[in-house]
């Protein structure tokens, strides 16, 4: 509201246009630090968690679709309609030019299997031969809860070892 | 505060329930276009600049342990929270097939930590001298504070000359 001269804001203006505003302001929003504060629709601040996931050890496929393995790599987030998210990790195979990808399968508010289109790629032409590094993008998803949980496939056979794999995600 | 009808509020009510509540919006906390604002604790704020540094320069090592190049860095030193989105990598080649090279970072101030495989970009040749160029971005934890962040090298999976250039380093502190 606007103030006009020689009118006395009342008691449930004040607590409206004042106090209310106050508390929705991103300050009044904040609970712990290291959160980002992100617009959650028309006049209205969230508190967002960044969070990432790391599994140092080595595992194995030769699933030539995604799969999991026998240690998980995931992280939970509260998100709105939008996420940076990193996937990556060490891949070799044990067979020459038949690489390994690293995807991210999504549950939740969100159902969305793990593709190609986000994924961290690696085929090197010698078997065995290590590449370690990570695919970043923003991925659009449905607001709520979702679980970000890595997969894992031998690109064209083999026995693909993943190591060092991490999920990193920064929901806005 | 609520207000009530009738009830006039004292100077020390409006200075710690208007004025500092106002001198606490992000609005108050910003300095620096670009930067960003994220929580600093409860009910509190606190501004983050992001920040890169990249050297395209051409550097080499035989060393199988983290070191420098002949031209130090990248490097940044700037105020973080708890976390941070760390972004580090660059273009990389090993003279030997079968040998390579690998690129982390190093931290100190506040935080002290050591580069490590664990948190590297990284990348094995399959013939002499193959390249490789990207990222390793990921979340690192800080000590909150002034801190540091250094690229080291190293060439791994045996040894060989690893020549490195284009050298990034990017942190967006939350």
């Amino acid at each position: 509201m606007a103030a006009t001269t020689g009118n006395v804001l009342t008691a449930a203006q004040f607590n409206q246009y004042w106090r209310d505003n106050l508390l929705v302001s991103e300050a009044a929003v904040a609970t712990n630090a290291g959160n980002l504060l992100v617009a959650d629709g028309a006049h209205s601040i969230v508190e967002r968690i960044p969070t990432v996931g790391f599994t140092s050890g080595t595992d194995t496929t030769t699933s030539t679709t995604f799969t999991t393995l026998f240690n998980d790599t995931s992280v939970v987030a509260t998100t709105g309609a939008n996420v940076l998210v990193s996937i990556g990790g060490a891949i070799d195979n044990d067979t020459a030019h038949f690489g390994g990808r690293i995807g991210l399968d999504i549950s939740g508010a969100t159902t969305r299997s793990a593709s190609d289109a986000v994924s961290y790629y690696s085929d090197i032409s010698n078997p065995g031969y290590v590449a370690q590094g990570t695919w970043t993008t923003i991925v659009s998803l449905t607001a709520g809860l979702n679980l970000f949980d890595l997969r894992y496939r031998a690109v064209f056979g083999g026995t693909a070892a993943f190591s060092h794999r991490l999920v990193a995600v920064v929901p806005f | 505060m609520t207000a009530v009808a009738s009830t006039a509020f004292t100077a020390a009510q409006w200075n710690v329930h208007g004025r500092d509540n106002l001198n606490a919006q992000a609005n108050s906390v910003a300095t620096t276009s670009g930067s960003w604002i994220v929580t600093a604790g409860y009910n509190s704020l606190i501004e983050r600049i992001p920040a890169v540094n990249y050297v395209g320069t051409s550097g080499a090592t035989n060393s199988t342990a983290y070191t420098d190049l002949q031209s130090t860095g990248s490097t940044l030193t700037l105020n973080t929270g708890a976390w941070a989105l760390v972004s580090i990598g660059g273009q990389m080649s090993n003279n030997t097939a079968g040998l390579g090279s690998r690129i982390s970072v190093e931290i100190s101030g506040t935080t002290t930590q050591e580069a490590a495989d664990t948190n590297a970009y990284a990348a094995q040749s399959g013939n002499v001298s193959d390249v490789f160029k990207g990222t390793w971005t990921t979340i690192m934890g800080f000590t909150p504070g002034s801190n540091t962040l250094t690229l080291k090298y190293r060439s791994s999976f045996g040894g060989g000359t690893s020549t490195f250039s284009g050298r990034l380093l990017m942190v967006i502190s939350f």
